[in-house]
């Protein structure tokens, strides 16, 4: 089978409110369209044969590869005419029927979760182009993508190479599904607006599936009562009212004060209801309008995309230590 | 941020007079009823009125060639602005400017402006005397995508930047500079990306969703207010009409298909259906803001119909002040 | 008496500029002015020295080298209520800031049915003879006085260089100041007192019977010398400092040719297109049946303006040219 890389960039990562409202760094266009060239150039050196790129209307893919000569298929693929997650989704489903072996994904928090959103199980070469990311890491685009090209090409059980991730299920009262990677939030807002959530005094309740300590966002409030990595089972339930306060970093250069009324530790796959009204906030965006009387059911599982651990899949490359 | 019933409420006032405002002019100037040129704000609503729900009545707009959706947003009169398209004495220029340069500078707007670009510097200027009487007020710029590549653009955005001035760069990128779509004139898609490059903030907000707008506005604008200097903000929209914002035009240059995608979003469909869930505003309430503006509109249609026609000596008034001629 | 004494002190034409300037500045809390280098380093050619320092950066702005910004900060903060003064170091320039000049500022007024008042002052410098070559020597007027909605000025000396930049920014109507970088160091009596030169009144400063010489900016000083220099055969030139050349006094004119019967128009400009041509097309309209003789022109020829002192030379009008140009309008 032709070794398949599926590369996802997200045009609007790291350009949103908050460089307004905190200290965040922009991310422009050619600083997307270097990352993509040097992740293309290493998932081709790492043995890819054929690159499917999503595109969108700003042409990121294309240009990226615009006077690369490499030595594989390149198939773009088509683009709505406005900006918007569906379009990351719906890329990461058609990789998934395409039989793509690693999906780089270039993006933030939000980006991963469209993602996994369109590809639940997808095996992904995370690399953080976004703002506060917890699901991404800092990571040289050129070595992640050798190492995607490295695992579409030797096809290692995925496990030998990547750790699974965990998911946030988020079940609707009317039936639908959702997900998050990192943690969803109630927010006591009317409006999804300008999607970041930038003060910690409008939070009702949220649920953490990573609460690590060296993060800036929401899932940091949780690692001050409940530190849970991102490869422990279980997740972390906290309620926000009168009670124990904390300043946390809660956007880049930005502090802000919780209070934690009451937390708690939550098993796999046990569920938590939150009820409207509100606004839910997926990975620190606010994205669902949970209307008064309406629910939803909040599982932490332990069932998502196999993270490619970039160590693991250079050692299939570079052989074991000698 | 959590906006009152009130600002809502508003903002959707403020979309809707503009949506009936424009929609009523287009259908004169289909009827040959009104002269000259027409750009149509329709579809783009929502950044006028988010922005503008965000400044005081002192703060100044400076506009663009499709510039009646800002005066409306900045509450401009629909019988002095209708007269105006029409060429008529009781106009808000008197006849003299038409759509390209109306303006109402009791409300802080600055004027349309025929020349692409051409209102950025004034804007900046505006901005520059807030700053020297330190009154507190801010000015705004409306631009487009196109008019980014304009050199007085870059002379302005610099300049603002350079001397820190209270102003709040609005790009409203539509994606096409009149026919000829953005990917064919820019080798990048975020005009925000220029931002960095004159050390202002910049940000992308949903030009299809109020809120957004209004939140990024909100912030842009105090930040310009509190003395941290000008911001950024690019929103992303999309024309309904034409360039010239008459269907009958038969410009082909953008495909049914990517304009029915884009409709498919419309700015007060979307912000109507929230305000509805949330019980803010029902659809039978909505409609009679609808009904009510519309009544409005019509009865600005009659008043500039009504209207005399200037006097053809006013062709030699205003040339100068306190000259008579 | 005090007056006297004040009339009778001696100023150059540049420092005259700075005074009229400061003067206005310490009357009129809403007057400013911007530009490049007119700030700190008190402009290229000294115009604005130590302005910055009593006034600080806000009434003395530097600006980036941006004319059409600078032009449309004018703009913007007379359409809002001040009293601008924006520099637009040489003339040459402004063809960079054309749309902010031309269709911004000189029409705001009329486009938007009277409402805007727009009391902006555009100060900048032309004028040949430096060997500053073709793009920093231009005399540019012609194109502006094209232009409905704007007004022109072109002082010749110190008194006028004060009196008619105050005039400038006290008026209501965007006005173009041009100074003449040769005129700089032209030293002349100058009142202390803040005082105007009224805008679009013409100054004969010389009377005479024979011809009349139609002038303004730096060929008064030119044109009087030739008057000086025909005195001596017989010729009384009547010599006519515009001093506004948008609007035009052509009264002054017209009365001043129907007296003499005879007119030459002196610019620095090329002649091909200049005023020379709108005053003779004016005064042939107006004065036709009193003219002698067709109405003369002497103006730069229809090049860009050279570089090397040489060429420079034969290009710029000088007194020399001017007699000439007299003597072939009078037929001698």
């Amino acid at each position: 089978m032709t070794a398949t890389v599926g590369v996802i960039a997200n045009p609007i990562a790291g350009k949103d409110i908050r460089r307004l409202v905190s200290f965040a760094s922009p991310v422009s266009d050619m600083a997307k369209i270097g990352i993509i060239r040097r992740a293309v150039v290493g998932a081709v050196e790492g043995g890819a044969q054929r690159l499917l790129i999503t595109d969108d209307r700003r042409a990121l893919g294309m240009r990226a590869i615009d006077n690369l000569s490499l030595d594989a298929e390149v198939v773009f693929l088509d683009a709505p005419p406005y900006d918007s997650g569906m379009n990351s989704q719906n890329a990461a489903a058609a990789f998934q029927e395409e039989g793509v072996g690693a999906v780089i994904v270039l993006g933030g928090d939000g980006t991963h979760r469209d993602v996994v959103k369109g590809w639940r199980n997808a095996p992904l070469m995370a690399v953080s182009t976004g703002t506060n990311n917890v699901f991404p890491r800092q990571v040289e685009a050129t070595i992640a993508g050798q190492a995607a090209g490295v695992v579409a090409s030797r096809e290692p059980p995925i496990h030998e190479v990547a750790d699974q991730a965990k998911v946030i299920d988020v079940e609707l009262d009317d039936g639908e599904a959702e997900q998050a990677l990192v943690d969803l939030a109630l927010v006591d807002e009317s409006f999804t607006g300008s999607r970041a959530v930038w003060t910690g005094q409008r939070l009702r309740e949220m649920v953490a599936a990573i609460a690590e300590r060296a993060t800036v966002g929401l899932s940091c409030i949780a690692s001050r009562v409940a530190p849970t990595t991102r490869h422990q089972a279980g997740g972390v339930h906290v309620t926000f009212g009168d009670g124990e306060r904390f300043r946390i970093p809660i956007a880049p250069g930005l502090y802000s004060e919780v209070e934690i009324s009451s937390w708690r530790r939550l098993h796999l796959n046990e569920s938590v209801e939150i009820s409207g009204p509100g606004v839910l906030s997926f990975d620190g965006e606010r994205d669902l309008v949970l209307p008064r009387g309406r629910s939803a059911l909040v599982t932490v599982s332990h069932d998502g995309p196999w993270v490619i651990d970039i160590e693991k899949a250079m050692s299939l490359e570079c052989g074991e230590a000698r | 941020m959590q906006l009152s019933d009130d600002v809502l409420l508003d903002m959707h006032h403020r979309m809707v007079r503009i949506r009936h405002f424009e929609e009523a002019a287009g259908r004169l100037a289909e009827e040959s009823r009104l002269p000259g040129f027409l750009h149509l704000y329709v579809g783009e609503e929502a950044v006028a009125a988010g922005v503008c729900a965000a400044l005081t009545d002192d703060d100044q707009i400076s506009s663009t060639h499709r510039g009646h959706g800002h005066l409306v947003a900045k509450g401009g009169d629909f019988e002095r602005m209708m007269a105006e398209l029409m060429g008529k004495s009781t106009g808000y220029c008197k006849g003299k400017g038409g759509s390209m340069h109306i303006c109402d500078l009791d409300l802080g707007m600055l004027g349309a402006n025929g020349i692409v670009g051409g209102g950025v510097p004034i804007a900046v200027g505006a901005g520059f005397a807030n700053k020297y009487r330190d009154d507190g007020r801010v000015s705004v710029v409306f631009f487009g995508d196109g008019a980014s590549n304009i050199g007085a653009f870059h002379e302005a955005a610099n300049m603002a930047a350079a001397l820190q001035l209270p102003v709040v760069f609005v790009c409203e990128n539509n994606e096409y500079g009149e026919f000829t779509p953005r990917d064919r004139t820019m080798a990048i898609t975020d005009v925000v990306d220029r931002a960095a490059g004159y050390g202002m903030p910049g940000v992308i907000v949903d030009g299809m969703d109020v809120v957004a707008v209004h939140e990024a506005a909100a912030e842009a604008v105090d930040r310009a207010r509190s003395g941290q200097g000008p911001s950024f903000l690019e929103a992303k929209t999309y024309r309904f009409y034409n360039h010239h914002g008459i269907q009958t035009l038969g410009m082909k240059y953008r495909s049914d298909e990517e304009l029915a995608e884009w409709k498919k979003r419309d700015p007060i469909d979307l912000f109507e259906a929230r305000l509805a869930e949330s019980g803010v505003l029902t659809a039978k309430d909505a409609e009679a803001v609808h009904e009510r503006v519309a009544g409005e509109v019509e009865q600005a249609i009659a008043f500039a119909e009504e209207s005399p026609l200037p006097e053809v000596e006013s062709l030699y008034e205003d040339v100068y002040s306190g000259v008579a001629q | 008496m005090t007056v006297t004494e004040k009339e009778a002190r001696t100023l150059a034409y540049g420092a005259a500029f700075n005074e009229g300037l400061r003067q206005i500045m310490e009357e009129d809390p809403d007057v400013f002015f911007a530009g490049e280098d007119v700030g700190k380093a008190g402009g290229v050619f000294g115009s604005f020295v130590g302005l910055n320092e009593t006034f600080g950066d806000l009434r003395a702005v530097d600006t980036p080298i941006s004319e059409q910004a600078i032009v449309g900060l004018g703009i913007g903060a007379a359409v809002t209520g001040l009293r601008p003064v924006v520099d637009v170091m040489f003339m040459d320039f402004m063809f960079v800031a054309m749309d902010q000049i031309a269709n911004q500022a000189a029409k705001l007024k009329y486009m938007f049915g009277g409402k805007a008042t727009l009391p902006l002052t555009i100060t900048t410098s032309a004028g040949a003879g430096l060997s500053a070559a073709a793009q920093h020597s231009q005399s540019l007027e012609a194109m502006l006085c094209h232009i409905p909605g704007l007004k022109v000025v072109m002082p010749s000396n110190p008194y006028d260089a004060k009196g008619l930049l105050v005039a400038c920014i006290r008026d209501n109507n965007p006005t173009v100041y041009v100074k003449n970088k040769r005129l700089l160091g032209l030293k002349g009596e100058v009142p202390e007192d803040l005082y105007e030169v009224p805008i679009g009144v013409a100054n004969i400063v010389r009377p005479g019977s024979s011809v009349t010489v139609v002038t303004y900016g730096r060929m008064v000083q030119e044109s009087l010398k030739a008057a000086e220099e025909l005195a001596g055969e017989g010729v009384d030139c009547e010599v006519i400092d515009l001093r506004t050349v948008q609007p035009l006094d052509i009264d002054a004119v017209t009365t001043s040719a129907r007296k003499t019967g005879n007119i030459v128009v002196v610019h620095e400009a090329v002649r091909f297109g200049g005023l020379g041509a709108e005053i003779a097309s004016q005064v042939q309209e107006q004065a036709f049946d009193y003219l002698d003789a067709p109405v003369g022109r002497v103006g730069a020829p229809f090049t860009p303006v050279p570089f090397s002192p040489t060429l420079e030379a034969e290009y710029v009008p000088n007194a020399d040219r001017i007699t000439e140009g007299i003597r072939e309008t009078l037929g001698m």
